[in-house]
């Protein structure tokens, strides 16, 4: 493989190679030591003799790289050299780079001249790395530069051996033993060798006037770190620039010059594929001035230009925490449940109507299960008494009054995690039964739309008031559009949760009455009963005629964190059945029901959860809807869908408007009233 | 050792301490690293992983082209050689550090995998570089589950082998052996789950166990 044609000695330039660790670093140093000071900072990086076949040559920095006494790996080259940390992207665009690589080919030349290179080699291995560092977005402009002398301005190649055509066996053995002893372990990568009659030998650059005789085949060392069978890597550049000046006129202008590479593979050493050239090596020990410097990096384009690394997704405290968070719930997927589709959950938009207990509970339920849109609406303020149960408020939130609780519960999610898109919304859910003056009438209809907007931009509706009656509308509201609504309810200590039957779209209006269930394994979805229809009396003032102690819900402590759970879970459940609000609910005695096999990946979706907390007992009652509802059935829906406002005042003023037009009045009068009224306002079936 | 299975601290350190002996003498690069009071193993190394790579990215890159365009320095020119790259793999930086776990009482590995502007590949990227031939073993062992923590020294995203099997593994790969040394179990245990993060494991650390086999 020996050419004899002569050409031009070209070299691999490195690449530069960073890691995360390198620019975690940088950023703490600029935020914590740097600050304003853009003043060069020395680095340490390393270079390798001993890659695989096929990697390039690299310039690695490290965690470790701002380290002051950073000692480099194993078998790898130390290369010194100094970040430059511009303050402002203006600044990185405009400053001299042609000036900045002189500085450092000038210290180098001096370091050349001076004899200083020869006692310490290392400096002849230089980089300047310039940055600026956009902190807020995480953009890192970056562009390395390995400076390399332009002399001697040619070398011609005269000869190119591999290591093998050049030295025996028993000669890089040699090589080797002195190499590891010597070299290897201070991490010297540039010395002298000479194969003498008997042996091979190396010494220190320092040493060459001694070394060097005449008679012995001498030779310039390098660990290469480049595997290219042509040329060597880019160390050798400056390494040639030291010996054409201090050496070329006693070796006679030409060099032998053994670029060692250095490999294990199966922890078997191999350096046959280091390379021997023969060069010419004019003298340059006439020249006064420092030698022009060249070096800056290309891109990844190959243009001569700066990288820019994005490092967002790894550095971003939020982006952090959100990518932690989906792993989490990702675990659960591959672990135990491939089917889930944790998209679907993370997409569904949820409304909370109420910011007490329960809504705090389902909240924090909602965001540990990935959802990201959560929105409160609440008129209340955050009361001292409240903080302890209510878990997204502190005792500082109750000072000065309270602050609104819709506003403070979205706050303390963002807290909680910055992912979240969440938004309070302080007004009240106008209610049938307080009536509407004329005076009001313009407010109240402003509400209305605002929940009907909130309802029709939200996925999913959960009912988490404190009366009965502020559930009517947002319950009318959302069986008009066809939203899944979950219903948590709280006694002193019983509780229900109940997922409102979602009317299939087509038939939204037009319910078939005919249409019965079969009432052997299920009812489907769209035949499910709301919390009203188990009521055959319309939601009225239920707060008028309470005692204090009546009008605060008085519950025991660990019922709202029960319940708020399992309305989550019921959502979630919901939602992973391939029916979603459709999924139908089981009818089937207790034990069967238990047996069978689900269609959603959870398990069972029930209907209604009630809760006795007396017992620890749970049921899971299954109903169907009421065609004379007062809040779901067709007749109600149809009207509030023809006259809109006009019908719901009607219905906030007349307390027996809906009673009348769902039949019920009828039904009141042809039936026994104490038996009716007996259970009216329990909301136990 | 408790049947064998879990490590004391002490027993780790030997262990660590003696593989470091143990890969200077074969050429491997491990390096024994002591930061904030904890020791460990670390290795770094460049080579490519199997990957697409890809270009899409939301840095600014108009603000370079601008750049490109104003710099007018003087290229590498003449004396220049570069490398070339294909489409299937991608140049890679990886970091393995091998770390105590004193709640499981094992060895865990911690690695990243670096692009070349230290940029971290994605959890995702990182699982489409396992080798095919572990993706069965992946599904049905779950000690190989690969998942991304934060490093118990560092606090960076690390990405890391979930040590909840690893006394399992440990107990069905010694099995064989009568005795089993920290340094033993260190090469039987970095033996078994090395392949799957492209960590090359030299066979000559084979020699060093009693049966001669890696586990």
């Amino acid at each position: 493989m020996a050419s004899k044609e002569e050409k031009l000695l070209q070299f691999s330039p490195f690449s530069s190679a960073l890691d995360t660790g390198f620019w975690h670093q940088l950023t703490q140093l600029k935020l914590d030591v740097f600050q304003l000071d853009d003043a060069p900072q020395p680095l340490t990086g390393y270079f390798f003799n001993g890659d695989a076949s096929g990697i390039p040559s690299h310039l690695n920095l490290d965690y470790n790289a701002f380290q002051p006494n950073f000692k480099v790996p194993i078998r790898h080259f130390p290369s010194r050299g100094f970040i430059k940390n511009t303050n402002t992207l203006n600044d990185f665009k405009t400053i001299d780079k042609r000036n900045l690589l002189d500085t450092t080919g000038k210290e180098i030349w001096q370091s050349i001249v001076s004899g200083e290179a020869l006692e310490n080699p290392t400096l002849l291995s230089r980089f300047l790395l310039l940055t600026f560092a956009d902190l807020k977005k995480y953009n890192f402009f970056y562009w390395f530069a390995f400076p390399a002398l332009c002399a001697p301005e040619k070398i011609t190649v005269k000869e190119r051996k591999k290591i093998n055509q050049v030295l025996t066996d028993e000669q890089v053995e040699q090589l080797l033993i002195a190499y590891d002893k010597e070299f290897l372990p201070k991490h010297v990568a540039f010395f002298l060798g000479k194969k003498t009659k008997t042996s091979f030998l190396l010494a220190p650059l320092k040493y060459f006037d001694d070394f060097y005789s005449g008679d012995d085949e001498f030779f310039l060392c390098v660990c290469d770190p480049c595997n290219l069978d042509d040329y060597p890597g880019w160390p050798l550049r400056v390494f040639l620039t030291l010996a054409a000046y201090h050496w070329s006129e006693k070796l006679g202008g030409v060099a032998k010059v053994l670029c060692l590479r250095d490999r294990f593979k199966e922890g078997v050493r191999s350096v046959d594929h280091s390379l021997v050239f023969t060069v010419d090596l004019p003298s340059i020990s006439h020249l006064t001035e420092s030698p022009r410097c060249i070096g800056w990096e290309k891109n990844e384009r190959g243009k001569l230009g700066p990288r820019i690394v994005n490092l967002g997704p790894s550095m971003d405290p939020s982006r952090l925490a959100e990518s932690a968070v989906d792993l989490n719930l990702k675990l659960m997927r591959w672990r135990l449940l491939p089917s889930l589709d944790l998209d679907l959950i993370s997409e569904t938009r949820c409304l909370l109507l109420g910011a007490g207990t329960l809504g705090c509970n389902v909240a924090r339920s909602l965001m540990a299960w990935g959802v990201r849109t959560i929105t409160f609406v609440d008129n209340g303020s955050v009361s001292y008494s409240n903080p302890v149960r209510q878990t997204l408020f502190t005792f500082e939130d109750s000072m000065n009054g309270g602050r609104p609780k819709a506003e403070c519960a979205a706050e303390s999610l963002r807290k909680i995690f910055p992912g979240v898109r969440t938004e309070g919304h302080v007004f009240s859910i106008p209610m049938p039964g307080h009536s509407v003056t004329d005076g009001t009438k313009d407010h109240v209809k402003r509400d209305v739309e605002r929940l009907e907007h909130l309802i029709e931009d939200h996925d999913a509706v959960f009912l988490l008031m404190d009366t009965r009656e502020s559930r009517w509308l947002p319950t009318l509201i959302a069986t008009a559009k066809t939203k899944i609504v979950i219903n948590a309810a709280l006694g002193f200590d019983t509780f229900l949760v109940v997922r409102h039957g979602v009317r299939l779209p087509q038939r939204a209006v037009a319910m078939e009455t005919s249409e019965k269930a079969s009432l052997t394994q299920s009812i489907s979805g769209h035949q499910l009963g709301c919390y009203f229809c188990n009521d055959v009396v319309a939601p009225g003032d239920s707060t008028r005629d309470r005692t204090l102690d009546q009008q605060c819900t008085v519950a025991r402590p660990g019922l709202s964190m029960m319940t708020s759970a399992l309305a989550v879970e019921l959502l979630i459940s919901l939602l992973t059945h391939p029916q979603r609000g459709q999924a139908p609910a089981d009818i089937r005695s207790k034990d069967e029901e238990l047996n069978v096999d689900t269609e959603c990946p959870l398990g069972l979706v029930p209907h209604q959860i009630r809760g006795f907390l007396s017992r620890f007992n749970l049921l899971m009652p299954t109903g169907q809807a009421f065609d004379q509802c007062t809040a779901c059935s067709n007749i109600v829906v149809e009207e509030y869908r023809k006259k809109g406002f006009e019908f719901l005042l009607n219905a906030f003023n007349e307390p027996s408007y809906l009673e009348d037009l769902t039949g019920l009045s009828e039904m009141h009068l042809s039936t026994m009233d104490e038996e009716v009224w007996g259970f009216s306002d329990d909301e136990e079936m | 050792m408790a049947e064998g299975l879990l490590l004391s601290e002490d027993e780790f350190h030997q262990g660590i301490y003696e593989l470091k002996e143990l890969s200077d003498r074969i050429g491997d690069l491990w390096v024994l690293a002591s930061e904030k009071s904890s020791k460990f193993l670390s290795k770094r190394v460049i080579q490519y992983l199997p990957l697409c790579p890809e270009q899409t990215d939301d840095s600014p890159r108009d603000e370079i082209a601008v750049l490109e365009k104003e710099e007018s320095l003087e290229t590498l020119s003449d004396l220049e050689i570069t490398a070339t790259e294909t489409s299937e793999r991608i140049l890679c930086s990886c970091e393995y550090h091998i770390i105590f776990s004193s709640s499981y009482g094992v060895p865990v590995l911690y690695f990243n995998f670096y692009k070349q502007d230290g940029s971290l590949l994605k959890l995702n990227d990182v699982w489409s570089t396992i080798p095919d031939a572990f993706n069965d073993r992946l599904i049905e062992e779950k000690w190989t589950f690969i998942t991304q923590q934060e490093h118990p020294i560092r606090h960076k995203p690390f990405f890391h082998l979930h040590p909840c099997h690893t006394g399992q593994l440990m107990k069905a790969s010694s099995s064989l052996s009568t005795s089993n040394t920290p340094l033993e179990y260190i090469i039987r245990w970095m033996s078994s789950i090395a392949p799957v993060v492209h960590l090359n494991v030299p066979m000559k650390y084979a020699h060093f166990l009693p049966d001669g086999t890696p586990g």
